[in-house]
């Protein structure tokens, strides 16, 4: 891909949705296509997952934390929820 | 500020079609000419001038303008004589030869910073005219000019 192509698709890429399409000489590509000529959609599907699981995590610690003000054995219980 | 640079190559690029404006669209569909060496876009806009009496300075009206795009390439054979396949299109089957030969009416699109969406480009229509093939044994490769004599306005836009 020309320099000058990748330039225009990567600005074009900030604003694109799904559905829209990129043309290199005329010939339109789609959005995954063009992620794909730029080499990065691999690591954008793997990214979305992992995302999910650390929201997931914060909420439960935000649980244990709150049980844990109201007892004398916070130590343990910390200990009990992490196994 | 945005300079328009072609140094990166094949970035004025013209593409000629004779069936309809969205056929030049394409570079599948299209003659792309090749080799190009240089090319101009001339929009001159006529100018009426007229004195008065009362004034010490001449006047003027602007009047239609002469549209014409100009280029030089080298001659590639199968762009300056057709592939001859009846399926494709006029421009790419008769090639620049056939098209000012046949005086066929030709759509064009001369993009001026590559072909890619974004890209700007002048749209018209026009007539293929002034080839003139030359050779010499210093120069031993046949280049030509080629005037596209435009018909009507020419309009820019940018690659969908």
């Amino acid at each position: 891909m020309k320099q000058t192509t990748k330039i225009k698709a990567l600005k074009w890429l900030e604003t694109a949705k799904s559905k829209d399409t990129f043309s290199i000489n005329t010939i339109p590509h789609s959005k995954h296509q063009i992620e794909q000529l730029l080499g990065f959609p691999a690591s954008i599907k793997e990214e979305s997952p992992k995302l999910k699981d650390i929201k997931e995590e914060k909420h439960g610690d935000m649980g244990t934390k709150s049980d844990l003000g109201h007892t004398e054995e916070s130590g343990d219980r910390i200990s009990k929820g992490s196994e | 500020m945005s300079v328009i640079n072609v140094s990166a190559g094949s970035e004025a690029v013209l593409h000629i079609a004779a069936a309809n404006a969205v056929t030049a669209n394409s570079a599948v569909t299209s003659l792309v000419v090749p080799q190009m060496q240089d090319i101009t876009i001339n929009n001159q806009v006529g100018v009426f001038r007229f004195k008065t009496l009362d004034s010490t300075a001449e006047s003027a009206v602007t009047i239609p303008a002469t549209n014409q795009l100009t280029l030089n390439c080298v001659v590639d054979q199968t762009a300056f004589f057709g592939t001859g396949t009846p399926s494709d299109d006029d421009a790419k089957e008769n090639g620049l030869f056939g098209l000012s030969k046949n005086k066929t009416q030709v759509y064009f699109n001369a993009y001026l910073n590559g072909t890619d969406s974004g890209s700007v480009y002048i749209r018209g229509t026009g007539f293929i005219a002034g080839l003139s093939p030359t050779v010499n044994m210093d120069s031993p490769v046949w280049v030509t000019p080629v005037s596209l004599e435009i018909s009507g306005d020419i309009e820019h836009d940018l690659v969908p």
